[in-house]
């Protein structure tokens, strides 16, 4: 059994005791789940370094998989901190467990090196995800977002396995290193490879959220409890790029003629339905989750490249986007919990109320827009320096573009909460006292945001590092 | 006449078309769309077989037994949570889920 597993095994089997514990001693499912998350990150951090290959590809350990698992496991953390107020009103063990399982899913996906592993992965976490949309049972709009979500999600997985059982049809096998060979070699049938493809993308597409394939994202980010939409738009996002990469970047490498034209049309048409839509919404969580559509077309920018510097830039995006997203989502919860409202015009006067808090929110506003000294300005940078490496000057310059038509909405929060007086929401809402952890861990989150965006370089430097050796030498 | 893997792929092909016109065009059940998506995997499998049965390699009907599962363990969730759907709203009308709009 290899070392590398570890990590995963411990998340596993932390799944089990969770579960357990929340039959008979609920209280404890929480303080339970983070000692088991931060064990795992230590074993990752231990043993992640032990690559190689097992069970013919099924498990694969690289530099890609030692980087992005702590990062899964860390911002899963901070979620279920942030998550913490809200969820001790639901049945604890059930949404820890559940939780736990998407990131064992997770996890999986991160270290497949074969179809199978990278499709079963995929459903143990989207499995999860659905169920925990729908965890608050007597939540009408829970109940529909879960239905939609799991009904495109299973559309989308049905599309994904029809273009894998093609693939496995054209190249006699399921591995990803030996199917990219079979790829690149002469006896691929051309026209076969792009019908396989294009339902790959198109499955892999629903997974990220990326337009046209976004319809079900407003509405689960809307109707799910914050907390789970909270879970649902950090890590899973993360694990979407890891299915792209390992899927399209290993598997299809050298059928770039075929895909780049397509990861070209989604990015644009992603930012564009991101930056256009968000305009009008009035629910904080509504726009978000339009943010969101319009930073995965960012994050294609980088794999559209299709090398490794572009997967690193693509790596980069996506690692400042959940910690972006992580705190964005953070400061929605704390406002759910003082004033019961997800109305962007009921955040009028939160600057007087709590100054740190719209701090936060300020500044990861700011970051979302891609203003420069923060983080999300460098992710912004590096993503399109990739384009333009690429030879997508035109994208990029629409993509600079759009992000200004971006800009507006983010800013309207950060006036609202400066500049508008507040609305009843929150001028009667009684004190809620904020737990001094999520306070300090929020806090932490605000100057991350802030710091890695002055000092990217060693960030930077892991997720180049990261992808190093991640294509075959060709 | 000799039933090849071409056949299969051509019939496999035929029940994901129809898994999928059922899926977009179906306006009454949310039941139906559940069908339609235990449909497709039954396609992918039937794809995933004829071409073990082509390569001569066990991969993919191994593969089938998975899928088969996942396939079991999806439904199972689906139908749970068009049970809350039900307590909740009292209908599974597909047109009555457009209350998250903007």
């Amino acid at each position: 059994m290899p070392l590398a597993m570890s990590g995963l095994i411990l998340v596993a089997l932390a799944a089990c005791a969770v579960l357990l514990l929340g039959l008979f001693r609920p209280q404890l499912a929480y303080p339970a789940t983070q000692v088991f998350l931060a064990a795992a990150v230590v074993v990752e951090l231990m043993t992640g370094t032990s690559s190689g290959h097992w069970w013919g590809g099924l498990f694969v350990q690289d530099a890609f998989a030692a980087f992005i698992k702590p990062v899964l496991l860390v911002v899963s953390m901070a979620v279920f901190l942030y998550g913490r107020p809200m969820v001790s009103r639901w049945p604890q063990g059930e949404y820890y467990t559940l939780g736990l399982l998407a990131v064992a899913g997770m996890l999986i996906l991160t270290s497949a090196g074969h179809l199978l592993t990278l499709f079963l992965g995929l459903e143990l976490m989207s499995l999860a995800l659905y169920a925990m949309v729908a965890l608050d049972r007597d939540n009408d709009m829970a109940s529909e977002a879960a239905m939609k979500y799991f009904m495109l999600g299973g559309l989308s997985s049905g599309m994904l396995l029809y273009g894998f059982s093609l693939l496995y049809g054209i190249t006699g096998t399921m591995n990803l290193q030996a199917m990219a060979l079979a790829l690149g070699g002469a006896g691929a049938p051309g026209s076969a490879v792009v019908v396989a493809l294009t339902f790959a993308l198109a499955g892999t597409a629903f997974k990220l959220g990326v337009a046209p394939f976004h319809m079900w994202l407003p509405d689960v980010y809307e109707g799910s409890p914050a907390a789970v939409t909270l879970f649902v738009g950090a890590a899973p996002k993360v694990a979407a790029l890891v299915l792209l990469a390992r899927l399209v970047g290993q598997g299809a490498q050298a059928n770039l003629a075929i895909w780049q034209p397509a990861l070209m049309v989604l990015a644009l048409v992603s930012m564009a339905v991101g930056s256009f839509g968000a305009l009008w919404q009035q629910n904080i969580k509504r726009l978000l989750a339009y943010s969101a559509i319009a930073h995965m077309g960012f994050v294609l920018l980088g794999a559209l490249a299709g090398s490794e510097a572009g997967y690193g830039a693509s790596i980069f995006y996506m690692t400042s986007y959940a910690v972006m997203s992580t705190a964005a989502f953070g400061v929605v919860l704390v406002v759910c919990q003082m004033a019961q409202t997800e109305r962007i015009a009921d955040y009028a006067g939160l600057a007087e109320r709590s100054p740190w808090l719209a701090a936060v929110m300020m500044l990861t506003m700011f970051s979302l827009a891609g203003v420069p000294p923060l983080l999300g300005f460098m992710a912004k940078l590096e993503v399109i320096r990739a384009a333009v490496g690429a030879g997508a000057v035109r994208l990029a310059v629409l993509a600079v573009l759009l992000s200004v038509v971006a800009a507006f909405y983010y800013l309207r929060v950060v006036k609202v909460m400066y500049m508008d007086a507040p609305t009843v929401a929150l001028g009667r809402s009684p004190d809620v006292t904020v737990p001094a952890d999520i306070k300090l861990v929020l806090g932490l989150n605000g100057a991350m945001i802030l710091l890695l965006g002055m000092m990217p370089g060693h960030v930077l430097h892991w997720c180049q590092q990261a992808l190093r050796g991640f294509l075959l030498p060709s | 006449m000799n039933v090849g893997a071409g056949h299969l792929l051509v019939v496999a092909a035929v029940v994901f078309a129809i898994a999928v016109a059922g899926f977009f065009l179906n306006r009454r059940n949310v039941l139906l769309l559940l069908m339609a998506i235990e449909l497709i995997l039954l396609a992918v499998n039937t794809n995933l077989v004829a071409f073990a049965y082509q390569h001569g390699d066990l991969t993919g009907q191994a593969v089938v037994f998975f899928v088969l599962t996942v396939a079991a363990a999806e439904s199972a969730i689906g139908l749970a949570i068009l049970v809350t759907l039900f307590r909740n709203r009292g209908s599974i009308d597909v047109e009555e889920l457009g209350r998250l709009k903007g």
